[in-house]
């Protein structure tokens, strides 16, 4: 609604027309302006929309050819208001309606966060496990940037077909310190390598009892792993008390998946190994940010993992038959190799268990206290002094080393 | 007009004594409805934390479920503070929790005994909406008022007002105490119908929690 009336007719005229026309306007100087109101003449000295000299002045022409190009900026559009200090001027509009129309302005950019030097982003070295950039970088230089076009919002795919936050996420996971863990058909064991963040501080908890017949080791932003931890005991509290019956490890894993579901949020940044005892037997699970889980008969995440993930490819495949001192005894020889040098000693690591003895009691799902797990690295090591043998035969000789049964 | 009746009294009575290093915590295990029996063998004691133990007598819907929902709130706190309830942290509990549903009470009452952190023996007592107090015995239910007059004769606790401040458990060794119980349930078995079958004693000391079983009458 154009709050200035006035008429083109006059020299200043205001940025509308007053109803009734020209000629009444141009027959009078002014008629009541109902933007200064009755006391001032539309058109009088005071009425801001006039221009002091009257069209026909040749200095009238001089001044607007001053002032045009800055009122030119001003003026973007037939459609658009005007400022109230802009008067109209006859002969501009004329001839603005000889040039061709403005064009259409054009389509905005999409304007993405100011752009990071991608060799700076964490996963600088690691770029090649990423196959658009492979490609990008092979090809056009120019569209190095092309990737984070679609890498801001968790709700953008890719013209690929990646969610790249997503696997910014997973890669969150990959920084942090080594987890492991494996399962026999009675028995699941935790282990995690206790990396403090400076000399002066205390390791973050990564391994956290979710039930009595569950736990959890993460690797990744331990903040979200807490999160997810209240999470999955409030689950499993809430399951209880409906049922009476402990959540089966393989719901209590989907639990966690659909939390991963959620898209107004970011992705957690964790990997979660989930162990667990149920009505099947004891269980793993691997659950990514991005929502996927799987099952396995054992596994390492976080940094270095691959020295881990080797050995126990190794050695997976007699693990259902082992017994707990077994398990522990290769979870924390993978984490040995996660440490890659250093000495493994019972401050580096926490190992936790869960499983069903033979006489068929329940052994809660619990961190083993770090004097045993001093005992338990001595005798390795000193199994290892011993002359080489074979792997079976070394195998052997740790099961009837193990006399006495676990004491937890 | 018949209208819906939520509640429903299961009867039963439940007892409490406090000792210098002991609770004992006894329940009968009848089931009752009006004038039947339902059950001879159900137990109104629920081990809430290992020095925590509550016996409830009333509407056993609501037991059960207050049972439960302790048991929930205890495991939260597990999670959260690494280590289990004890005794008074449980009592305040119990006691929000039943005035949580002022309006709708949970047709229940309660006995909590254990000990407390110094490993002394506590009990506290509660009405149905909460309001509870730490006395060294007490007992709730139908045989309640049968019992209280002789639990009062042979523990009463010095009053408090008393200078200078005595405990209020009893200095009676743990035998003699469960064998008050035991008496104490059998004259409340003689004239309470709601009361009988079975007494169900548990003891909680420093080494841990002992259940006991005594044949109590079946009329």
């Amino acid at each position: 609604m154009n709050v200035y009336l006035g008429d083109s007719g006059l020299a200043g005229d205001c940025g509308g027309r007053r109803e009734g026309g020209g000629r009444e306007g141009r027959k009078k100087q002014g008629g009541d302006c109902k933007l200064l109101g009755s006391q001032r003449m539309h058109g009088g000295p005071a009425c801001p929309s006039v221009s002091p000299s009257p069209p026909s002045s040749p200095l009238f022409l001089a001044k607007w050819q001053l002032r045009l190009p800055s009122l030119l900026r001003l003026h973007r559009g037939p459609h658009r208001t005007r400022p109230p200090f802009f008067p109209r001027s006859p002969i501009l509009e004329k001839k603005k309606k000889a040039t061709p129309p403005p064009p259409p302005p054009p389509p905005i950019k999409i304007v993405t966060r100011a752009r990071r030097d991608p060799q700076t982003l964490p996963h600088a070295g690691k770029v090649g496990t990423l196959e658009s950039t492979r490609r990008l970088k092979e090809g056009e230089g120019a569209s190095r940037m092309f990737r984070n076009q679609y890498d801001t919002d968790v709700t953008t795919w890719s013209p690929q077909g990646r969610l790249f936050q997503v696997e910014y996420a997973m890669e969150a996971v990959k920084q942090g310190s080594a987890c492991v863990g494996l399962r026999s058909s009675t028995h699941a064991v935790l282990a995690a390598a206790n990396k403090p963040a400076s000399e002066l501080s205390s390791y973050q908890r990564k391994v956290f009892r979710v039930a009595e017949h569950a736990g959890v080791a993460l690797a990744g932003l331990t903040a979200d792993g807490r999160v997810l931890s209240r999470f999955l005991r409030n689950e499993c509290i809430n399951h209880s008390f409906v049922y009476e019956a402990p959540l089966p490890i393989s719901r209590l894993a989907l639990r966690l998946a659909d939390k991963a579901q959620r898209s107004w949020k970011r992705p957690y940044g964790v990997g979660l190994l989930v162990a667990g005892l149920d009505e099947t037997g004891a269980h793993l699970y691997y659950n990514c940010p991005s929502g996927n889980y799987f099952e396995y008969q054992a596994f390492a995440i976080g940094s270095r993992s691959q020295a881990a993930k080797t050995f126990l490819e190794r050695r997976f495949e007699g693990y259902n038959d082992y017994t707990p001192e077994q398990l522990i005894k290769d979870a924390l020889s993978a984490i040995k190799e996660t440490l890659q040098g250093e000495k493994l000693t019972s401050a580096n690591c926490t190992v936790a268990i869960v499983g069903r003895k033979d006489d068929g009691t329940i052994e809660p799902f619990q961190m083993i206290d770090a004097t045993r797990i001093q005992e338990i690295i001595d005798s390795m090591e000193a199994a290892e002094e011993a002359p080489p043998a074979e792997p079976s035969s070394m195998q052997e000789e740790e099961r009837t080393s193990d006399a006495a049964p676990m004491d937890i | 007009m018949a209208r819906f009746d939520p509640y429903e009294n299961n009867g039963g009575t439940c007892v409490a004594v406090a000792g210098a290093d002991y609770c004992v915590v006894a329940a009968d295990t009848r089931l009752s409805v009006g004038y039947s029996i339902l059950s001879r063998d159900h137990s109104k004691i629920a081990q809430l934390a290992d020095k925590c133990v509550l016996a409830s007598s009333g509407f056993q819907g609501d037991i059960k479920a207050l049972q439960k929902n302790l048991a929930a709130k205890e495991l939260i706190y597990e999670h959260n503070h690494n280590k289990k309830m004890s005794c008074p942290a449980m009592a305040q509990l119990l006691s929000n929790t039943l005035y949580y549903k002022r309006f709708f009470p949970y047709y229940a009452f309660n006995v909590l005994g254990g000990l407390d952190s110094e490993g002394k023996g506590c009990v506290f007592t509660y009405d149905a909406v909460g309001s509870y107090e730490r006395t060294g015995y007490s007992a709730q239910g139908t045989g309640s008022t049968l019992m209280m007059p002789v639990l009062d004769n042979q523990l009463k606790s010095p009053s408090p007002l008393l200078l200078p401040a005595r405990d209020a458990v009893t200095p009676l060794s743990e035998s003699e105490a469960v064998d008050l119980v035991k008496d104490v349930f059998a004259s409340a078995t003689e004239r309470d119908i709601y009361t009988g079958d079975r007494l169900e004693i548990v003891v909680i000391n420093s080494s841990g929690t002992h259940r006991e079983y005594i044949e109590l009458r079946k009329d």
